[in-house]
């Protein structure tokens, strides 16, 4: 009951959401924000990137290929749940038999058998069912080590946690599936190694993760094909300010 | 002999002019379509790196000025400029304006370029058919970097018609744009501090306090 009526709460909480534009967000705690997320950046500096990019040099990309693929059909069950959910149901017969062939020809899911047979990942999840049936993102939110996130997306994390398959089973021990979970950090860190020249050459890193993070979440939830976003502002004509005007303080 | 030379050298002439005006007159009429342009431009690119490439990687300031003289025409940098600028553009002063334009299209210029000179021959761009009305002034133009390892990158180029040619004034990485994320950065660091110190900044080349170092690929 009492887990019921927190889930109702959440829920709850996601009707108040409305979609803004990612240029101009509904941020309300960006001064909580901006210090957890000079913290995730310290943290990423000092121990994430150190021990992702050792994994990246160590481990030949192969093998790093195999461990994304375990984990990306591990987790698999959760795009499955969720194309149902969003009434995608041809794509979630695909998503089973793509599931069902990388776990046992793929070997558990090292290997990615299916793409070459024609059944493409895909990427669904709580908080784009949310998005997909009309709930806009609400708040931006920058958690403690596990970086951003929206209102939507994390009453949408709560939720997929019943689709992670680990938890159903008693062959894997509490500390076996501690460390699959730090493997899997490693694993998507070292992904974006690649990134973080780009991370570098931004004005304000705080609104560029910000704004690449709902942008992308935007793309997700419509697979790919969002509608134009107004930019609010088309050609204008205005003449430039008068270069004598003083600089504003 | 004299007379020889001189008729073929007016028939020489004759031939230039009226190739030239062949030529006026070809791209007066016909607009080279907004995903030929890309496709051009990105195959120009690729075998200017792949012919220099050694030569570029001692000399990233020749590389970068390739990159600029061969890109330029392709980009729409003050339309890119009044976008990002957005609010802040109606009360920027011509000269702003201008050295905003400049500075921005140079800080893109050397935050990217190393990606392609890095990448140039294990990356291929997939230009998808640009699908629009034939009268349209706005187009977006789809594209896959296809990858030897990993899922291909979709890129989508926003460009729109000016002065008879298309231009690009957006990128969408993965949804992500280029145009909004900017937007959104000066904004703030307008809101912060002021439009001349946003442009000094990126005049600099120094965008960012907290250095990140090198990383794996």
């Amino acid at each position: 009951m009492g887990r019921l009526s927190w889930a109702a709460a959440m829920l709850l909480s996601l009707s108040a959401c409305a979609h803004s534009p990612s240029y101009d967000p509904q941020d309300p705690l960006e001064k909580v924000n901006r210090p957890i997320f000079a913290f995730n950046l310290k943290a990423d500096q000092y121990v994430l990137r150190p021990v992702a990019s050792g994994y990246a040099k160590v481990v030949p990309s192969l093998a790093r290929r195999g461990v994304s693929n375990f984990f990306d059909n591990l987790f698999y069950p959760t795009t499955i749940v969720n194309d149902v959910l969003q009434a995608k149901f041809v794509q979630g017969g695909k998503d089973t038999l793509r599931f069902v062939m990388n776990t046992t020809i793929g070997l558990g899911g090292v290997l990615d058998v299916a793409t070459g047979q024609g059944f493409p990942r895909h990427n669904e999840d709580l908080g784009q069912t949310f998005g997909y049936w009309g709930v806009g993102t609400g708040w931006y939110l920058m958690l403690p080590l596990l970086g951003p996130t929206t209102n939507r997306d994390f009453v949408g994390r709560f939720g997929d946690n019943w689709t992670e398959i680990l938890q159903y089973t008693d062959s894997v021990t509490l500390g076996e599936r501690g460390a699959l979970l730090g493997l899997q950090l490693v694993d998507s860190r070292s992904r974006l190694l690649g990134a973080d020249r780009a991370l570098n050459d931004q004005l304000d890193q705080y609104v560029f993760i910000r704004t690449a993070y709902l942008d992308r979440r935007r793309n997700l939830v419509f697979d790919g094909n969002p509608p134009e976003e107004d930019l609010g502002f088309d050609e204008d004509d205005s003449e430039p300010a008068p270069a004598a005007s003083a600089p504003s303080p | 002999m004299k007379r020889f030379l001189s008729r073929s050298a007016a028939t020489l002439a004759a031939a230039l002019m009226a190739l030239g005006t062949l030529v006026a007159s070809n791209s007066a009429l016909a607009v080279t379509p907004p995903d030929e342009v890309v496709r051009k431009a990105s195959s120009e690119l690729q075998s200017d790196i792949s012919q220099n490439v050694e030569k570029y990687q001692k000399d990233k300031a020749a590389f970068y000025s390739m990159v600029d003289t061969r890109i330029q025409q392709y980009f729409d940098t003050p339309y890119i400029a009044q976008l990002i600028l957005a609010q802040n553009w109606k009360t920027a002063t011509a000269d702003q304006r201008k050295r905003f334009e400049i500075a921005f299209k140079n800080m893109l210029i050397r935050s990217y370029a190393d990606a392609l000179l890095q990448y140039h021959d294990s990356v291929k761009a997939e230009v998808k058919a640009a699908q629009m009305a034939s009268d349209a002034t706005k187009a977006t133009v789809n594209s896959s970097l296809m990858r030897k390892d990993g899922p291909p990158i979709p890129v989508a180029f926003d460009m729109r018609l000016k002065d008879d040619s298309w231009k690009v004034y957006d990128i969408k990485v993965e949804n992500i744009s280029l145009v909004t994320n900017f937007r959104s950065q000066v904004a703030a660091q307008v809101k912060a501090t002021s439009i001349d110190e946003v442009i000094t900044k990126l005049e600099s080349g120094q965008q960012v306090v907290a250095p990140v170092r090198g990383s794996a690929s």
